[in-house]
């Protein structure tokens, strides 16, 4: 496999909502639900009143927004722009990302940036100059929202500017910014056909009697008026519509059309040349025949042609040249439909794909098959035959082909289509944000810096908000742990036969040489593990063994020095009875042993989390969904008891100091889906400074993947979960840092 | 004065075990106020995480002003004040619940607000009033009228902080009218869209959102320019663009079942189609909390959820669904709303178990929203409601015959008010350490007599009853009651599949009295027909409610006025538009007071025949048609009429097409 690997740093400090800041406020004009007009009320006072028919421009209402983005989750969907250069993608949470300049192969160009739009029933997007996009959604009320999208020059950040909307009262079923983005074409419930100005203003409307169009086929248009033709109903019909000089009109005669099944964007295709219709049908549900009748808008010609896929799912359909289609069987392959092989039936009922004639030319035909990325089903059940699977939807433009791949999250698949490649040849482009999968996470002593560590690769960057993020990759192997020691960071973990502590720099251009390594002595693994300071570049780092007879064990940090293991023995002990492995009666007894009698709800196993501070304090929780956090004093007498947020523990764990406590709790059932969420609490006076619900992107079963690190000081805590590392500040639980994805790549890859 | 302690209940446990018939006296008047449980917290489907959460981390410092959204309920430094909607009256109650002066109004009555500082407003909803009501004391001396301003069917109330502005929703004239307080002169009066109910006005004074019965979105209004040129209105969809999807899939015995469950909509590449869209409607009720946090409590139908319903029941309200593992029909939530109106707005939804959620109270002290559901007389308290991870705390029953309107919290606890009892309840105490101490959980009830004696007919007060409740002989597992699609006996904007045809639902008030047959096609000869029939398409058993019941339910339907008309914006194009239908014939089936001829017409449809509805209220009632295929009343004339035979109005020209269309909007 030949990769091109072009990798960007982005900071990635803010917000990972991304929901930037606010710019500008409000001006005197601003969106609205039409058109005002001033008249007298029943009362005879002046009144303003808005007639919803016209769109309403807006004011510039602004927005900065973020580069470098990653999707929240699975890309569900992506819409091109007429030259096949810019996308809009949506993602399952319903998140918005225009990716600008996807064919350049460049990072910093395609980084794509989050609008503020939320699940969007229709996307379009058109370029307005350079770095400059006009963008048109519907919202789920089927309200229009239309913007410009501005990537900044000379040192401004981009933006979003809102340009118009128009009202749920008026809802719009299909928006297309065209090329330039000075124009859209819109396409109303009430079956009018408008072209609007990038004001706002109304520029023509077709909205005639029995003229009832509720789709749209919009081709071409690359520095020329689009090709448009519109779906009729009752009965299915497709009329051409000319857009010249801002004006559209109905041309030639509405055309009939027959389908197996209602009209969609794939069995029901313009070509780019606006000159043909071509409709799909099959002769039955299951079936690998296929037939494509060809119809001609301004003459009426019907052609057919046929021919096989090698699945039996419906295959999708692209126009992609005036004489070529593409055929996507869901297999992962495509077939190259050459239309100058469609034929005139010799009479009109042979267009049926259920006919000799038709069911003959199926057979007799055969098109060129190629491999296509992102083709294939999801095959959650059965075979791709079943189609039970979630089809990747391709979108098909001006020649390029963008769709997505299962198991490859927040990965944009771009593939220039050519008819006339090889079927071996070929490559495309994967732009993406591959997980981090981070498996361990680390905050200096004063939190300015914070490391991340996956099974491969390290990254190291401030907490402060500047740029800087380095990484590198290691053959360390799967981290159990990680903890900075001065300027150093202390791996701890690697492959089950050799787990090793291993001592590494972090320092500019010596980031994660090894200075320092030591192989663990294990008798079954690892159970616990825990590192505490005992001076600036000092420090003990404490392992216990899964074997429960095996001696807890240290290794000594001093310097750019690693001690050889020593057991930890005696009274020592004490101070890392947490890591201890206990099963719920010991915990008990622990306890007991140390404070006397026990409040009744803890006897028995009746402690489910608990934590112990240098004072000798208990924290305690119940095995319960409603549990609160109890307070023991070293007498066992009650200190507190603290409501917490509905949850039951998952872990306590107190800051360095002891003054701060971190309550990670999860809500549902251990073998199922977890929601989690992280609280701070202050240890004197227990008061709950902040929680955070702990999101994870790839939504995995969370239990046993959330960690909880504070920094030296504890004005930093970061937060592990399921692979994505967060840092916030303690005080106010703002986040600093969040780091779930690498950076934007850009690869080219074979077919 | 009663007081009662939730230990009571424990006492009910004990006393039916023992069978003491004092014990079980005692109990059931225990029950008769107010049966509270901690809620469950587990991966319910209700406060499940949805996504990257978008609302505050930490406590809000500041709860909205005072004012800032309507209710039936203000407490004040004297007591309570208490609208009786359906009674017509004003009261001024005791912090005991107990009446001590009144004002009567003609009419039903729609919300009341307060600021704090002795301003006190009434939405006179039937007389067409906006009135400013002075209080009075504890005794209730002084409480009276003190001006008012003809507003047009005025229901919700909200003040802006300042107190300066009084906005006020019209539901005549679908408008957002704005009102000097200290004149009640109007300021301006912005259209929006049909039926607009709630309105809140966020904590800066800047922006009022405005919810509907009828509409998807909610309106957020820019207060500084709404009554310029060029208003700022930002519309906030409330509905979910993920579809409910129906699937059969094997149980854990290996038996083939249905389910339904949330999942992507259809891709653009597969034949558009509306089963398992979801709408957001009934937005009665609105409110800014802390951390100027908008909540929207509403309720979200899946009008069509399959498309062939199971063969056990081939006629069903949404086409049907699965039994396990299912998303019902119709679901309540509230949308909670970050920096609502700007173009960083954030949404997050909770889903109740709680039916019909039409009141709201805010504690700020302890960020607890309580709900109440005006469909199962239950009172949830939602604690976080304004931070990450909210989670349901504690629920209380309030008996099956309350009808809750109201909500407001005082420095002990929550009042709530009963519209059909006609009764104030309080429930306070409770340390608030968690349900799972069952010391910790609010105890003290508080139940006032009743305010006011009904004016309505007995029978009619248990039809309003019936029609408002969550009830399982009404509908499968009570999952919609006739309000849920008829709010106020009008109708909810969505089209409903039924069997093979998808219906539009229609508006009840003033369109059913002597109007038979019943139903789109006229199939059922009788309203109690037509009720009984509704009630099994609804999966309920209506052979469990006796004959009595069905009886008011006719009552209350009857005599529901028919919706006020909306003011014609060109009078003359009305009366031209009225020559026209004259002209046409339109009056030959639309024909008498309810325009209707109560006969059946074969028209080019999937029914067999069209029954021909009434007319009235036409201009609130969008979609039209009894497949709800046009948007307007404009493509009505000129699209669908026209097709499925109902009339030819092809000769008329676009201009009388408009001006028929502006009478159709004053009927």
């Amino acid at each position: 496999m030949n990769t091109k690997t072009t990798t960007i740093a982005h900071p990635r400090w803010l917000t990972a909502l991304s929901l930037p800041l606010l710019l500008a406020g409000l001006s005197c004009q601003g969106s609205g639900s039409g058109k005002v007009l001033s008249e007298p009320s029943p009362s005879g006072d002046p009144t303003t009143t808005n007639s919803p028919d016209a769109a309403q421009p807006a004011g510039p209402r602004t927005l900065a927004l973020t580069r470098g983005v990653a999707p929240r989750g699975q890309l569900t969907e992506a819409v091109l722009d007429a030259r096949g250069e810019v996308a809009l993608s949506l993602d399952r949470f319903g998140g918005v990302l225009l990716w600008p300049s996807i064919r350049s192969g460049d990072a910093s160009a395609s980084s794509p940036l989050s609008l503020p739009a939320r699940e969007p029933l229709w996307m379009s997007v058109g370029q307005n100059g350079a770095g400059r996009f006009t963008v048109a959604l519907l919202d789920s009320s089927n309200a229009g929202q239309f913007g410009l999208v501005e990537l900044g020059q000379g040192g401004e950040g981009p933006r979003y500017t809102e340009l118009f909307t128009t009202p749920p009262s008026d809802p719009l079923l299909e928006v297309h910014v065209l090329d330039g983005g000075e124009r859209i074409l819109a396409l109303g419930v009430d079956h009018s056909l408008r072209l609007y100005d990038r004001e706002g203003a109304l520029l023509s409307t077709i909205d005639e009697r029995g003229f009832i169009p509720w789709q749209l086929r919009v081709t071409g248009g690359v520095g020329e008026a689009p090709h448009i033709a519109v779906v009729l109903a009752q009965p299915l019909r497709v009329q051409m519509i000319e857009l010249d000089e801002d004006q559209l009109r109905a041309v030639g005669e509405a055309r009939a059309v027959e389908l197996d099944r209602g009209p969609n964007r794939n069995d029901l295709a313009l070509s780019p040349d606006g000159t043909t219709v071509a409709a799909l049908r099959r002769p039955k549900a299951k079936t690998r025949k296929w037939s494509i009748e060809l119809l001609d808008l301004a003459t009426g010609a019907r052609e057919l042609i046929a021919g096989r896929t090698d699945t039996l799912v419906r295959p999708r359909m692209h126009f992609v040249t005036p004489d070529k289609l593409l055929l996507e069987s869901g297999s992962g392959k495509g077939f190259w439909v050459d239309l100058d092989e469609a034929v005139t039936p010799p009479k009109p009922s042979d267009v049926d794909p259920d006919s000799k004639f038709a069911k003959r030319l199926s057979l007799s035909l055969s098109h060129t098959k190629i491999r296509l990325p992102g083709s294939a089903e999801e095959l959650w059940q059965g075979t791709v035959e079943d189609d039970r699977g979630a089809r990747m939807h391709a979108s098909v433009v001006n020649g390029v082909r963008v769709t997505f791949e299962h198991g490859k999250e927040g990965v944009l698949i771009v593939e220039p289509l050519d008819p006339e490649q090889a079927a071996s040849a070929g490559t495309h482009l994967e732009l993406g944000f591959p997980p981090l999968e981070l498996h361990a996470a680390a905050l200096d002593a004063k939190g300015e810096r914070v490391a991340w560590a996956s099974a491969d690769a390290l990254h190291v960057e401030p907490t402060s908000g500047d740029a800087g993020l380095r990484s590198l990759g290691h053959s360390l192997g799967e981290p159990l742990a990680l903890y900075f020691v001065g300027d150093r960071l202390l791996h701890f973990g690697g492959p089950d036969s050799s787990r090793a502590a291993t001592l590494l720099a972090v320092g500019e251009g010596e980031l994660g040489e090894v200075v320092a390594a030591e192989r663990l002595d294990l008798d079954w693994g690892v159970h616990a593990v825990d590192y505490q300071a005992l001076g600036p570049d000092k420090g003990v780092l404490v392992y216990v063994d899964d074997k429960p007879s095996a001696p807890m064990r240290a290794i000594e940090v001093a310097g750019d020095t690693l001690s050889p293991i020593r057991s930890v023995e005696g009274d020592a002990r004490d101070a890392w009875v947490h890591l201890r492995k206990l099963r719920a009666e010991a915990v008990t007894k622990l306890v007991e042993d140390a404070v006397g009698e026990l409040p009744t709800q803890f006897r028995g196993e009746g402690i489910d989390e608990w934590a112990r501070d240098s004072q000798g304090r208990w924290f305690l929780t119940e095995h319960s969904q409603r549990t609160p956090l109890s307070v023991l004093r070293p007498d066992g007498t009650i200190e507190a008891e603290v409501e917490l947020p509905a949850g039951q523990g998952r872990s306590l764990v107190l800051s360095p100091d002891g003054s701060r406590l971190a309550v990670v709790q999860f809500r549902g059932d251990r073998f199922e889906r977890q929601d989690l969420l992280v609280s701070i609490y202050t240890t004197d006076g227990f008061e709950r400074l902040w929680t955070r619900g702990l999101f994870s992107r790839s939504q995995r079963r969370s239990d046993e993947l959330v960690d909880v690190r504070w920094s030296g000081d504890g004005s930093r805590v970061a937060v592990l979960n399921s692979g994505d590392g967060e840092v916030y500040d303690t005080a106010t639980g703002d986040r600093l840092a969040e780091r779930e994805t690498a950076t934007l790549r850009v690869e080219e890859v074979a077919d | 004065m009663k007081r009662s302690s939730r230990s009571l209940k424990f006492s009910v446990g004990i006393g039916v075990t023992a069978g003491a018939a004092a014990l079980l006296c005692l109990g059931l008047s225990a029950q008769a106020i107010g049966e509270l449980r901690t809620a469950k917290v587990g991966l319910d489907r209700g406060t499940r995480m949805q996504g990257p959460a978008v609302a505050s981390h930490r406590r809000p410092t500041q709860a909205a002003p005072v004012g800032n959204h309507g209710g039936t309920l203000v407490v004040d430094d004297h007591g309570v004040l208490v609208v009786e909607r359906s009674e017509g009256r004003l009261i001024r109650a005791s912090k005991a619940g107990e009446p001590v002066a009144s004002l009567s109004f003609d009419g039903a009555l729609g919300e009341l607000v307060h600021d704090g500082r002795g301003q006190v407003f009434l939405a006179d909803r039937g007389g067409d009033r906006v009135v400013r009501i002075a209080a009075g004391d504890r005794a209730g001396e002084g409480l009276a009228e003190a001006g008012a301003v003809s507003v047009r069917e005025p229901h919700g109330l909200a003040l802006t902080p300042d107190g300066g502005t009084l906005l006020v929703t019209s539901v005549a004239e679908h408008e957002l009218v704005a009102l000097d307080t200290a004149t009640l002169e109007p300021r301006w009066r912005l259209e929006l869209a049909p039926e607009p109910r709630g309105v809140a006005v966020s904590s800066d004074g800047e922006h009022a959102a405005v919810g509907f019965l009828t509409s998807s979105s909610l309106a957020i209004v820019e207060l500084a320019r709404a009554g310029s040129e060029r208003p700022g209105i930002v519309w906030q969809a409330l509905d979910p663009r993920d579809h409910v999807k129906t699937m059969k899939v094997h149980d854990d015995w290996g038996e083939m079942i249905t389910v339904a469950r949330i999942g992507e909509p259809r891709s653009r590449f597969q034949v558009p189609h509306e089963t398992g869209r979801r709408y957001a409607r009934s937005s009665f009720a609105l409110a800014y909390i802390g951390g100027d946090t908008l909540v929207a409590a509403h309720q979200l139908a899946t009008p069509q959820m399959r498309r062939v319903p199971d063969r056990v029941r081939r006629d069903t309200y949404g086409g049907g669904g699965g039994t396990e593992e299912s998303i019902e029909p119709m679901v309540h939530r509230l949308g909670l709303v970050q920096r609502a109106g700007a173009l960083d707005s954030a949404i997050s939804f909770v889903e109740l178990d709680l039916h019909q959620p039409r009141s709201l109270a805010y504690d700020l002290q302890h960020d607890v929203l309580y709900v109440g559901g005006y469909g199962d007389d239950r009172v949830v308290a939602l604690a976080h409601a304004t931070q990450q991870a909210p989670y349901v705390d504690w629920f209380a029953d309030l008996g099956d015959d309350c009808g809750i309107d109201g909500l407001a919290v005082d420095e002990d606890g929550v009042w709530i008010h009963c519209e059909l009892r006609r009764q104030l309840l309080h429930l306070g105490g409770g340390a608030g350490l968690g349900a799972d101490n069952p010391e910790a959980l609010p105890d003290e009830w508080v139940q006032g007599p009743e305010l006011t004696p009904s004016t309505r007919d007995e029978l009619v007060q248990r039809g309003a009853d019936l029609f408002r409740r969550s009830n399982p002989q009404t509908s499968d597992s009570g999952t919609l009651a006739c309000s849920n699609c008829h709010p106020e006996g009008r109708a909810d904007g969505l089209t409903w599949r039924l069997g093979q045809s998808i219906l539009q639902v229609p508006i009840l008030a003033g369109r059913v009295g002597g109007t038979g047959p019943y139903k789109w096609d006229g199939q059922d000869p009788t309203l109690l027909d037509s009720l009984h029939h509704t009630m099994e398409r609804l999966g309920g058993n209506p052979r469990a409610l006796p004959k009595r019941d069905f009886d008011a339910l006719v009552a209350y339907l009857e005599q529901l006025p028919a919706p006020k008309t909306k003011t014609a914006k060109d009078p003359a194009a009305a009366a031209r538009g009225r020559a026209i239908f004259e002209q046409e014939a339109c009056d030959g089936c639309h024909a008498g007071p309810q325009l209707t001829d109560r006969s059946q017409h074969d028209l080019d449809t999937t029914l067999e025949q069209v029954d021909t509805p009434s007319l009235l209220g036409l201009g609130h009632s969008s979609p039209y048609y009894h497949d709800g295929s046009a948007q307007t009343l404009e493509v009505l004339l000129t699209d669908r009429a026209s097709v499925h035979e109902m009339a030819d109005l092809s000769k008329l020209s676009d201009d009388q097409v408009l001006d028929l269309a502006a009478y159709l909007g004053s009927l």
